[in-house]
């Protein structure tokens, strides 16, 4: 019904010969469907961009993987993979830690999504973890698949092995020589803290309360096929509890800030609702309704790895579309 | 700073849903409907972007059961 209501409310201005209306209305949807199919689609490089700014060491994750080449290697079945290895690794896990203030503990974590996964045997099952330590003062990450034995390597120790949607969190201390040590565990069990350093318990507490600094997420995607999402996410922790002493801050942290860290992701959440506001300023509440719906769709078949946040948002756009008032 | 981010943080959440229902004033009014939903849509995705904690996604659940269980079907812009 409410469908009709926007049809009927688009249809009664338009064949009211209203030229400033009629003019307003193509006008509008002409800028939102380019700002929709535009700002949004670039909003990753809009977000990178800001990291890159205030983490100038930082390597951008904006950079596509090579699908293609990936393809001519010969493993069809496996888009993502190339000799076994996973061909995104260096675009967007390998990452920088040089401005990582040291002694400070960082809460790391990835995210294998099973939602869209058309290739569900190609990467759960072969996927493992490796944390090494550069003496350049990067910090490493690589992913590396295997056929058999799944299983996450952290500074060589195996741990769980590793499924879908979920969360493995592994804590990576930067000490002043920048060494990293780190433990594992797995969201679905707990915590389960594996230490691999016993002579760095600070690996194995769980701080409570932290801060999110966002440096990005890896969608690896091919083609039409979204298969699978894996974030990695570096977490400052702010409190130290059951600790003999807070970290000893020798750096300058001059350059970035809490506030630095929300900017990035103030930005994707501000550029997903600029389109939906003006629908919203143009037509009243079913421009509201037909935006919030378009940008949510586009968001799902672009960005969505977590079925909760998909259902809770058309769950808000269905009730309002139910109980909105359209009039 | 931890505060100071946590400010910032709720007022982008709380302002695109007020700029929302504000951009229906020429027509509508304030409204309570396009407010309501637009602030658990930002909720959920400041929560799926990492901007707030996994348990605030009560208030969008809180939300939408009471949109849905509303009076009338306009009664929220009223």
């Amino acid at each position: 019904m409410e469908i009709i209501n926007i049809l009927d409310y688009i249809r009664v201005h338009m064949e009211a010969g209203n030229k400033k209306i009629r003019r307003r209305i193509v006008i509008f949807a002409i800028l939102s469907v380019s700002i929709m199919l535009s700002g949004f689609c670039l909003v990753d490089s809009v977000t990178a961009a800001n990291t890159t700014k205030f983490y100038s060491t930082f390597e951008s994750v904006s950079d596509e993987p090579d699908w293609t080449r990936a393809r001519s290697d010969g493993d069809t079945d496996h888009p993502y993979m190339s000799n076994g290895l996973l061909t995104t690794s260096r675009s967007g896990i390998y990452r920088s830690a040089s401005w990582l203030p040291h002694n400070y503990t960082y809460q790391c974590s990835f995210f294998i999504s099973s939602i869209n996964s058309e290739y569900n045997d190609g990467l759960a099952t072969l996927l493992s973890v490796y944390q090494n330590t550069i003496s350049s003062g990067m910090f490493e990450v690589q992913v590396q698949v295997s056929n058999s034995a799944p299983r996450i390597y952290v500074s060589g120790y195996a741990s769980n092995a590793l499924t879908y949607d979920h969360t493995y969190i592994f804590n990576m201390t930067v000490s002043n020589n920048r060494t990293c040590t780190a433990s594992v565990w797995s969201s679905t069990t707990g915590l389960n803290v594996i230490c691999t350093d016993s002579h760095n318990p600070a690996s194995c507490v769980v701080y409570p309360n932290y801060q999110y600094i966002f440096i990005g997420s890896l969608t690896m995607q091919s083609g039409k096929a979204k298969a699978h999402n894996l974030f990695f996410n570096f977490v400052k922790l702010d409190y130290w509890s059951g600790w003999d002493s807070p970290p000893v801050t020798g750096y300058d942290n001059s350059s970035w800030s809490d506030i630095d860290a929300n900017l990035g992701v103030s930005v994707k959440l501000i550029v997903f609702f600029i389109p939906i506001l003006i629908l919203a300023w143009s037509f009243g509440k079913p421009g509201f309704l037909l935006g919030s719906g378009l940008m949510s769709i586009i968001w799902v078949f672009n960005d969505a790895s977590f079925m909760w946040a998909s259902i809770m948002m058309f769950a808000s756009i269905g009730v309002f579309a139910y109980r909105g008032g359209l009039e | 700073m931890i505060i100071t981010g946590w400010v910032v943080s709720i007022i982008v959440v709380m302002g695109i849903p007020l700029a929302l229902s504000a951009s229906g004033l020429r027509r509508n009014g304030f409204d309570m409907a396009i407010f309501l939903c637009s602030l658990s849509m930002t909720l959920t995705y400041a929560i799926y972007i990492g901007l707030f904690p996994s348990y605030i996604i009560v208030l969008p659940v809180f939300i939408i059961i009471l949109m849905f269980f509303s009076s009338s079907g306009s009664g929220l812009s009223e």
